[in-house]
């Protein structure tokens, strides 16, 4: 129907890598291929390329600044030639799929996710510290967290209980540590990150390997014994009381933030 | 039900000049900066819908000292896409605790197969896209239990020559689908000035007993050297032109609820109540003079 093919058309000149010069070298012609009927097309008023350009400027800024917004060191990193590239092709190959704007940037990152792994001419620590930066709007807006506890304490036989929002992230460089003008030094690092049960705010958590070991087994829902020995047994560590001693610190510092509830 | 007694049969409807609520500030508001100064507070529940962390606690609070009108972005209701049923059942449920006396969203498309674009994107104005576009608003009414508005937009390009106009296209849409408009004001005199029509003749073609809510927000020019295209940004005070249109509409329908929009460059809270209250004062004297047309005191 011809009204259809009119928002097919409209939304092409938005989303096609090509539209911009299509659109300007012929107008009437680009609706054509997309199906608009020629009288139709005839009828779109001289200035239907360039406004075409604003409505794409438009859609495309509005994308853009969102990901600035949730990633703005990355977004440095970048540089807004590439950053515009980026957002052009995601535009065209997948696009924002959810209705909520606020998971623009999520839905960039999935879609980037294995093109910048393997884009030489990315920093290698650029992927680590996008996903880094979007995990305070992912848990700060997650949905879960603030569960009532269990009540019950931690129990050998037992898995434990965390807050909904606690995730444990490993990365190859501390991104933690970057700056704007800084880039992350380069070491194998695991946070911990949950959301604040009485500010909301994400709080990161730097882990020994050997905490990160028991963490997530324990987010893996291994009881407790099992998770302990099953870390040591992974990092070729004794179970001794050092060992246990530094965990039951651990387990206190969880338990005061609210991260940890008790057994489940 | 018509729209009309879809409307009454809801709680009291706010009436006067309110804000829309903003992350910017919904802390602010949450500890009572406002209280006693806005009629009502308008959100967008694409903000809060699957959303967890400090907002949804925040709005609850704000909600019990305040009414709440409801205005999305997201549902693209011109759209050929169909309508997305896991985002109804999440405003239905997110409608259920609040509960909104309406819901609005524009008269528009925003994504096209499956690509969410997050934009307000023209429909062409045929009799075609109003049946489509009506029975889409209907199913988006039954599906939210609530009466639905629609919202004239502000649009840069007209979708070659098309048999209606634009306001007739809004008319068919709003009789078709039997439901309310949101008359946004300075989309209508954004699209005058950038289409070169008379607002006043826009507005005359609308049947005002269907306009339940007014927008009223400031714009700016696309580019400051070339000042042939006013944009719609909801970054700036409003302009006196656009007064004049939000006092032409309330000397005419009387009381209702006007949402003055700010999106970008958003001032300090204080600041933009302070701009409330000059919108209101326009809001009030067209009141008194629709009064006055009524043989009523002010």
């Amino acid at each position: 129907m011809s009204e259809e093919a009119l928002i097919r058309a409209f939304a092409a000149s938005v989303i096609e890598l090509d539209a911009p010069e299509a659109v300007k070298a012929d107008v009437r012609g680009f609706f054509a291929r997309h199906g608009v009927a020629p009288e139709l097309a005839a009828g779109l008023p001289e200035a239907a390329a360039e406004r075409l350009a604003i409505y794409r400027t438009m859609v495309h800024s509005r994308l853009r600044a969102a990901v600035v917004d949730f990633l703005p060191k990355t977004a440095a990193r970048l540089g807004r030639p590439r950053l515009r590239r980026e957002i052009e092709q995601f535009v065209a190959e997948a696009a924002p799929s959810a209705p909520y704007f606020w998971r623009v940037t999520g839905e960039f990152l999935v879609w980037a996710q294995p093109r910048w792994a393997v884009d030489a001419t990315l920093p290698d620590f650029l992927l680590d510290l996008a996903l880094h930066e979007w995990s305070d709007a992912e848990i700060g807006n997650d949905p879960a967290g603030g569960e009532a506890a269990s009540g019950k304490p931690l129990a050998l036989d037992q898995p434990v209980q965390f807050d909904g929002t606690v995730r444990l992230r490993r990365y190859g460089w501390a991104v933690h540590r970057a700056t704007e003008t800084e880039p992350p030094p380069p070491e194998p690092t695991a946070l911990l990150l949950y959301r604040d049960r009485t500010e909301h705010l994400v709080k990161t958590l730097e882990l020994t390997p050997r905490a990160a070991a028991v963490t997530s087994r324990l987010l893996a829902g291994e009881p407790l014994q099992a998770a302990l020995m099953g870390a040591c047994a992974e990092l070729g560590v004794a179970l001794d009381d050092e060992f246990l001693a530094a965990m039951a610190g651990y387990f206190a510092d969880l338990a005061e933030r609210g991260a940890l509830l008790g057994a489940a | 039900m018509s729209f009309r007694a879809g409307i009454a049969a809801r709680a009291a409807v706010p009436t006067g000049v309110g804000l829309g609520l903003r992350s910017t500030f919904l802390a602010e508001v949450d500890r009572g900066a406002a209280d006693g100064r806005v009629p009502f507070w308008e959100i967008s529940p694409d903000n809060y819908v699957a959303r967890g962390g400090s907002r949804p606690a925040r709005l609850a609070r704000v909600a019990e000292r305040f009414p709440i009108l409801s205005h999305g972005l997201s549902l693209s209701l011109g759209g050929l896409d169909p309508l997305d049923a896991d985002f109804l059942s999440g405003l239905h449920g997110f409608f259920e605790q609040l509960p909104p006396p309406w819901h609005s969203d524009h008269l528009c498309f925003s994504g096209h197969d499956g690509k969410m674009l997050h934009d307000l994107l023209p429909l062409p104005w045929t009799t075609a896209s109003a049946k489509r576009v009506a029975a889409r608003v209907r199913e988006v009414s039954q599906r939210l239990a609530r009466p639905m508005l629609v919202e004239n937009i502000s649009y840069y390009l007209s979708l070659g020559s098309t048999p209606l106009d634009e306001a007739a296209f809004v008319v068919e849409v709003l009789e078709r689908a039997d439901c309310g408009l949101l008359l946004d004001v300075n989309n209508v005199f954004v699209n005058a000035a950038n289409h070169g029509f008379d607002p006043l003749e826009w507005l005359a073609q609308i049947p005002l007993d269907r306009v339940v809510q007014l927008h009223i927000a400031g714009h700016e020019f696309w580019d400051d050297e070339r000042r042939d295209l006013i944009v719609d940004t909801h970054g700036a005070p409003v302009r006196s032109e656009v007064d004049a249109l939000l006092s032409w509409v309330v000397e005419r329908t009387g009381a209702l609820p006007v949402l003055l929009e700010r999106d970008e460059n958003i001032p300090p809270l204080q600041e933009l109540l302070a701009e409330r209250d000059r919108v209101d004062s326009v809001y009030q004297a067209a009141l008194a003079r629709h009064a006055a047309h009524q043989g009523d005191p002010a």
